[in-house]
Order: structure tokens, then sequence, then C-alpha cells
């Protein structure tokens, strides 16, 4: 992309600044650096979308509440995603307070844009095309995709050599550093392959479907090189269970 | 894959196309991608134009982006349920089917995947104003029709009999294209593994993606419900689903279907609305 321009290093500080850094992350038990990418990887139905869903929660909900405020980007792929169930999960999130909930989500969710693609060259193209919403809005600082590896089927027409689903999914999210440059924009995304990625990710999140709803949650930080197990309930939102 | 025309954008001529093209430069993600100032030199253009013929492809073909409120507004106003037509069933779905989803049925032969669908269209045609369309790849509506108590009704039943996963493709781009005079709320297609495993595995995967993403445009786009049916096999005691690995990922909601005795057994196997597990009888 054409974006390179020759700024003073007052000017870059200024700019990478204005963007907040995410706080404290429930799920990953740590606050993540301001450029991570967090991988949600898992068979059907172990709750990947539901997970991505929290986390958007998370992310939008205010700050007087000890949620981050800030503003994010869905990229919808798979389409399992449903705004009427962000809705009710940040109605979950906020049954204990005593604010308005429906103004407090109804503002929460004008913080958040939501992409639909329909194809392989349309994901592909709204990932270049974020650069300029991300110069628009500088306080987007969370981009969420559902999922990454949707149309690697569609990618295996296009390209001259049969490539591997990992493969695909890491272009993708080189695309994606490529598209964010210095800012700090975290992103967290979903796939489908059989094995998690080895590199290009600093936390991956290993869904596993368990007996009698318990599932079970291995989150790998790459950065320390550590796992910790967690389990977890499939509700109106995702539940520890210990 | 969108071919590089003269229609992408007006500076862009038939001979700049040619050189683009002996720089196997072909469709609008290669020109995206490729370094503006090669460009400059491959077309002749200045640094300026290649910008702003970047920027309109960019506009033209990036998902639109919708606020997520107003969005919310949307698909609270525009989202229906449908009825099954079966209490016990509607109960099982929170309702209904809601449109806007992708709903598989899946179960081993015989187990009643047909009777089921044949029983939600012909309670579709009896409630419902807007018409319905099957898609029918085992060629055998013409024997359920008679079961259909109101014949009038039939006229809002659209049938296309499909051969190959190609005939499917067709058919989805000429139901996308007639939305509006079609006044569709609900297509079921009987049965996908008929043309699933007509091809070789991989092939089947690519072509069978291009027909979820154009299934998935017009559910989402035109609030419009999918009801898929779908094989399930016994192999060493363990139960697999059909149609590959990608297609167990698509559905918004899987229903298993069995027969016990003279009652069917529905249970919830996946789902991001309902809770998984959740069973029912019905009678059909």
């Amino acid at each position: 992309m054409d974006s390179a321009k020759i700024e003073t290093g007052c000017q870059l500080f200024k700019r990478i600044e204005k963007r907040p850094n995410l706080g404290y992350m429930k799920f990953l038990g740590d606050q993540p650096n301001p450029r991570d990418f967090i991988q949600i990887t898992g068979e059907a139905g172990s709750g990947k979308t539901l997970l991505i869903t929290d986390l958007i929660a998370q992310c939008i909900l205010p700050k007087s509440l000890n949620y981050n405020g800030s503003c994010a980007i869905f990229i919808n792929t798979d389409h399992h995603f449903s705004v009427l169930k962000l809705y009710a999960l940040m109605k979950e999130c906020l049954k204990d307070t005593d604010v308005d909930i429906n103004e407090v989500i109804e503002e929460s969710l004008s913080r958040l844009i939501i992409m639909n693609c329909y194809s392989n060259e349309q994901l592909k193209i709204t990932i270049m095309n974020l650069e300029k919403i991300l110069n628009e809005n500088v306080l987007i600082n969370f981009v969420a995709v559902d999922s990454l590896s949707a149309y690697f089927w569609c990618d295996q027409e296009d390209v001259k050599h049969f490539n591997t689903a990992s493969y695909y999914v890491r272009g993708l999210t080189m695309s994606l550093r490529n598209v964010y440059g210095n800012r700090n924009v975290m992103t967290a995304f979903t796939d489908n392959l059989e094995n998690p990625l080895n590199a290009g990710v600093e936390y991956t999140m290993f869904l596993k479907k368990g007996d009698a709803g318990k599932h079970e949650m291995t989150i790998h930080n790459s950065k320390i090189g550590t796992d910790f197990i967690r389990h977890y309930n499939i509700g109106n939102c995702v539940e520890f269970v210990d | 894959m969108s071919r590089l025309t003269t229609k992408t954008h007006p500076l862009l001529t038939k001979t700049i196309l040619l050189n683009l093209s002996h720089k196997d430069v072909h469709i609008i993600h290669q020109f995206l991608q490729k370094d503006s100032k090669q460009l400059v030199t491959i077309t002749k253009l200045t640094y300026k134009n290649i910008i702003t013929i970047k920027k309109h492809i960019l506009n033209k073909n990036a998902a639109y982006s919708y606020n997520a409120l107003e969005n919310y507004k949307d698909v609270l106003s525009k989202t229906a349920t449908i009825s099954s037509g079966i209490e016990s069933f509607d109960s099982l779905l929170a309702g209904g089917f809601l449109t806007g989803k992708i709903y598989e049925i899946c179960g081993a032969p015989t187990s009643g995947k047909t009777k089921l669908c044949t029983s939600i269209l012909s309670n579709y045609l009896k409630k419902y104003c807007s018409n319905c369309f099957y898609l029918d790849t085992k060629n055998e509506i013409q024997s359920h029709l008679k079961f259909f108590p109101q014949r009038d009704s039939l006229k809002k039943l659209l049938i296309k009999q499909l051969w190959t996963i190609h005939d499917l493709i067709n058919a989805l781009y000429e139901i996308k294209s007639n939305l509006k005079q079609l006044k569709v709320r609900l297509i079921v297609l009987n049965s996908l593994p008929c043309l699933f495993y007509q091809i070789e595995r991989n092939r089947a995967n690519t072509l069978l993606t291009h027909a979820v993403n154009i299934m998935r445009f017009i559910s989402k786009e035109y609030h419009i419900t999918f009801i898929v049916t779908n094989l399930m096999t016994t192999w060493d005691n363990d139960l697999r689903l059909g149609c590959g690995q990608y297609w167990k990922t698509v559905p918004n909601t899987r229903i298993n279907i069995s027969q016990a005795n003279d009652e069917y057994s529905l249970t919830i196997l996946k789902s991001c609305d309902l809770r998984e597990g959740n069973e029912t009888l019905i009678k059909l």
C-alpha cells in the first residue's frame, strides 16, 4: 500500500499515543501489548464465536464500568456472529450495575463497526481498506475477525500450488500487520485450523469441547512460552468454572 | 475474482489493460497489491492517477461498514421467526427458524429428513403468504406433493431440480438476482451430499465454499432462512457428518433427526443461539 509519508519523531509519537491501549483481558489473565494478535481456535461448537463476541463486549463497554470504552472493528466472514447475541451478552455483563443498561449498550454499540464479507477477494480488499478506516478514527484499537480461514478453499482456486490452511491464515495475519504499521491495534481472530499457528501470534486460545458442557481452554502465551488451562461453560457468555 | 476491465475505472483503457496483462496483472486484487511506482511504468499513467484508481477500487469492493447500533436496529426490525408448524419443534428452536440463518437437518438414511422438510414446507404454505423455494437434488418432491393439503397454496412453492453442484451455484445466483420478484422467505435444499460426493474432494470444497458464500449473502442481506439437509453415517460405531470438514462449520444451527418407533427425536448438535444437547420428540 502507498501510505508512506514523512513525519517527525514527535508527530509519530503523538499519532501512536492517540490510540489508547487495551487494559486487562480476563480471558488471557494478562494485559496484552497494543499490537498483539490473539488466535482463537478449536472444533465446531466449542464457543469460538461466543468468545470473540465476549472480547468485543469487553472492548467497547465503557471505561467508567471498568471495561475499555474503545472503538472496534468486527469483520464477519463466517456469519455466526449475531449483534442480538452481543446485545444480550452486554446485558449479562451489566446486570449487577445500577446504570441505564439500554443506554449504556446503545452507546457502546455505536463504537463498533461491522463489516460483512462474502468472498475471499472481498476479505482481502477489506483488510487493505482498514488503513483508511483506522486513519479516520484514531480511537479504534481492536480488530476482530470471525473467521480468518472461512475462504481458504476459495483461495486454492487462485493459487498455483496447493497451500495449507495454516499458510493461508498466516498470510492474512501478515497482511493485517502490514496494514496496521505502527498503529496500536490489537487483533483477535478465530479459525478452524486443526493445529494452532506456531508463529505470528502472541496468544493462542485453544478450545476443546468437553463432557456435560464443561469445556477446556488452553491459553498459550508465546511471548513467555507458558500454557495455562481453564474450564468454561457456554451460556449467555463464556463462564469460567474454575 | 474480479477481472480488471474498462468498467473498473474510466482511466483504464484497453491498451493499458493489455500492458497490465503482459505483466501478469489481471484481477483487481493483483492491481491493488502491485507497487504504485511499477504501475506508473507499466500503464504510463501519473502516480496521482494510480492512487485515484486504487482508492476507487478499494471503496467499491471492500465490505460496507455498518455502525453496530444501526445494524442492531436494522436486524431487530427485519428479522422474523418462521414457525415450523410443530409446536415442540418451535419450542426447541426458541420460537422457530430465524431469518438470516442457515439451519442444517442431519440424520442417518431414512431417518425422516425429507419428511420433516416436507412437513415444514406444507405448514409454511398454509401459514405464510410469501413464497418458498425448494431446491431438490433427489428428484423426489413430486411424490410428496400429494400430501400437501391445500392445492391452491402450491403456487407459492417454487421448485428447482439440481443435478450437480454447478447447478446449485447457478440456481443460487438466479435466486439472488430475482429476489425482489420471487418474494421468498424460506429456501430448502434437500439434500446436499448428493451434489458434494460427485466430484473430487478438494474441488468439491472449493465449489461448496462458493455456494455457501452466496447462501450467506442471500440469507444475511435479504433476511431469508435456509434449511439444508445432510447425511450422517456410522463408521466404526462413530457418527460422521457428510460433506467434509469445511461444511461442519457452515450452519448456524445443526439439528439431528432420528426415528424412534412412530416418533422422531430432534436434538440440537451445534448452535450459536440455542443450548446444545436440547432435544424434543415430534410426530410427523
